[in-house]
C-alpha cells in the first residue's frame, strides 16, 4: 500500500473499525515502515478522540424546552379549531378568490360593452360627434333587412372517414366567401355567424377626410358626406356605402 | 391500541397535525436530540440550540402540510428548517462574535495545561471541549456541516449527503480536508498534551 492509498482511507482509518479486515492488514504494514503516514495517522486518531469528548459532553436539552414546546403544541391545535374558518386563516386564499372574482367580472364586463367599444373607435366617435352636432343629420333608419349572400355553400359530411375527405372539406371552407352587396364596402370580416343573418342599415355623415381615407369617394363641396352602415347582429360596422 | 413507537414518522406528522398530542410527542421525542445537537454544535450555545429546536417544531406544525414524503423523510425536513433557523441566528450574532485567538494565547493555554498537573479531568476536558469547539466554529460553513452531521452528531457519509444535497464523495472530501484544517488549529494543543505525558523532568531538561 502507498502513501496515497492511506490518506484516501484517512476516514476510515480515523473511525476504527471501518476499514475493511483485508486493508487492515496491509495499512498497519505501511504505517510500521513510512514515519510520515504514521504520524498523519496518529494526529488523525487523536482529532477523532477530541471530536468524541466533545461529543460525548455536549448538554442535553432542559425539561423547560420541553414544556415550551408542548405548550406551542397546544396552542396551535387551540387555535386552528377556533377559527372561524380555514380559509380565513389563510389570507392567501382570499386574496385569489378576489383576483379571480375581479377577473370574471372584467371579462363579463367587456363582453356587454363589446358592440359599444365597436362605435368608440376613433372614427365613430367623429361619426357620433358629427351627427350630434348637425340638426340635419337624418335619424337613424331601419332599412330593413338586408340578407348577406353566400357565394359558395360548405360541403357538409358529419364524419370524415378519410385524411383526403377532410383536406377537400377544409379547401372548400377556405373558399366560402360571405359578401355585402356589391357598393358596400366590407369594413370588418363578414362570416356566416356574423353576416348571414339579418343586418341594420343606418345612415350617418361622416367627416370629408375620413371618407377620403377610404379611398373610394370623390370630395364635394362642404366637410361631410352622407353614408350608408351596415351593422350586424352583433352590433358591429360590417359595411359601409358612400353617397356620391 | 396502536403501537407509537412503530409508526413512521410521516405518520406521527400527520397524526399531530390532526390533533393527536401522544403522536406529537413521540414525534418530538425522536427528533429533538438530533435537532438539539446539530443547533448545539452550530451555535456552540445552549439558548440559541433550544431556542432554534422550538422554532422547528412550531415550524413544522405551521408548515407540515407541505411536507412530502417523496421529498426525504420527516427528519430531513427538519433539519432543512434547523438549518435555516441556524443561519438565521448567525447572522443575528454575527456582529458580537468574539475574534479568533491568536496562536500565542493557544500557546499559553498549553503551558497552563502543563502546570495544571493537579487541576481535575474535569476541567481539562473542558479545556479540550471549549478548544475543539472553537476550532469546530471557525471552520468555513462547507467544512463545518460535514464535520457536525458526520463525527458530532453520527450520521452516516449517506444520510448527510442527503442532508446537505450534495454527493457522497463530497461529503468524504470536504470531511477529509475539514479534519486537516483541524489538526493545524489544535496542534498546540496537541503538542501541550505530548509534553504533559513526558512529565515534568522532560521540561526541565
Amino acid at each position: 500500500m502507498t502513501c496515497q492509498e492511506v490518506a484516501m482511507r484517512l476516514n476510515e482509518i480515523e473511525r476504527e473499525g471501518s476499514l475493511p479486515a483485508t486493508e487492515r492488514e496491509s495499512v498497519a504494514a505501511h504505517l510500521s515502515a513510512c514515519v510520515k503516514c504514521h504520524a498523519l495517522v496518529e494526529e488523525r486518531r487523536e482529532l477523532a478522540n477530541s471530536l468524541k469528548l466533545v461529543r460525548a459532553s455536549a448538554p442535553f436539552a432542559s425539561e423547560q424546552l420541553d414544556v415550551r414546546v408542548l405548550a406551542d403544541y397546544r396552542q396551535f391545535i387551540s387555535d386552528r379549531r377556533n377559527a372561524p374558518r380555514r380559509m380565513f386563516a389563510r389570507p392567501w386564499i382570499l386574496a385569489w378568490s378576489g383576483v379571480a372574482m375581479a377577473g370574471v367580472l372584467l371579462a363579463v364586463g367587456f363582453l356587454a360593452m363589446r358592440p359599444h367599444k365597436t362605435v368608440a373607435t376613433p372614427a365613430s366617435r367623429t361619426v357620433q360627434q358629427t351627427v350630434a352636432e348637425s340638426p340635419a343629420t337624418p335619424e337613424t333608419v331601419h332599412a330593413g333587412t338586408i340578407r348577406a349572400t353566400q357565394s359558395a355553400k360548405v360541403p357538409h359530411t358529419s364524419k370524415p372517414r378519410h385524411r383526403v375527405a377532410r383536406a377537400e372539406q377544409s379547401r372548400a371552407a377556405a373558399e366560402v366567401v360571405h359578401s355585402l352587396p356589391d357598393d358596400f364596402r366590407r369594413l370588418m370580416y363578414c362570416d356566416e355567424l356574423s353576416c348571414a343573418q339579418d343586418m341594420d342599415m343606418i345612415h350617418i355623415q361622416l367627416p370629408t377626410a375620413f371618407a377620403l381615407r377610404s379611398g373610394r369617394f370623390v370630395p364635394q363641396s362642404g366637410g361631410l358626406v352622407n353614408a350608408d352602415v351596415l351593422v350586424g347582429p352583433d352590433g358591429i360596422a360590417r359595411g359601409i356605402r358612400f353617397e356620391q | 391500541m396502536d403501537n407509537l413507537a412503530l409508526s413512521t414518522e410521516a405518520d406521527l406528522l400527520t397524526r399531530s397535525l390532526a390533533g393527536d398530542e401522544r403522536a406529537f410527542v413521540a414525534l418530538y421525542e425522536r427528533l429533538k436530540s438530533g435537532i438539539f445537537r446539530y443547533a448545539f454544535y452550530m451555535t456552540s450555545s445552549r439558548t440559541a440550540a433550544e431556542e432554534v429546536t422550538q422554532e422547528v417544531f412550531v415550524t413544522l406544525l405551521q408548515e407540515g402540510h407541505n411536507y412530502r414524503a417523496s421529498r426525504g423523510n420527516v427528519a430531513a425536513f427538519a433539519f432543512g428548517i434547523a438549518r435555516n433557523f441556524v443561519r438565521r441566528i448567525e447572522r443575528r450574532e454575527r456582529p458580537y462574535q468574539s475574534l479568533p485567538l491568536p496562536d500565542s494565547s493557544l500557546e499559553s493555554l498549553s503551558a497552563s495545561l502543563v502546570s495544571a498537573d493537579d487541576l481535575p479531568g474535569q476541567m481539562i476536558r473542558d479545556e479540550v471541549f471549549a478548544r475543539v469547539q472553537a476550532a469546530i466554529a471557525s471552520l468555513p460553513d462547507h467544512y463545518r456541516q460535514p464535520v457536525v452531521l458526520c463525527d458530532l452528531c453520527e450520521l452516516s457519509y449517506e444520510e448527510a449527503a442527503s442532508r446537505l444535497g450534495c454527493a457522497v464523495g463530497t461529503i468524504r472530501s470536504r470531511l477529509n480536508r475539514a479534519h486537516s484544517l483541524l489538526a493545524q488549529k489544535l496542534e498546540p494543543l496537541r503538542r501541550s498534551a505530548d509534553v504533559r505525558s513526558t512529565g515534568t523532568e522532560g521540561c526541565l531538561i
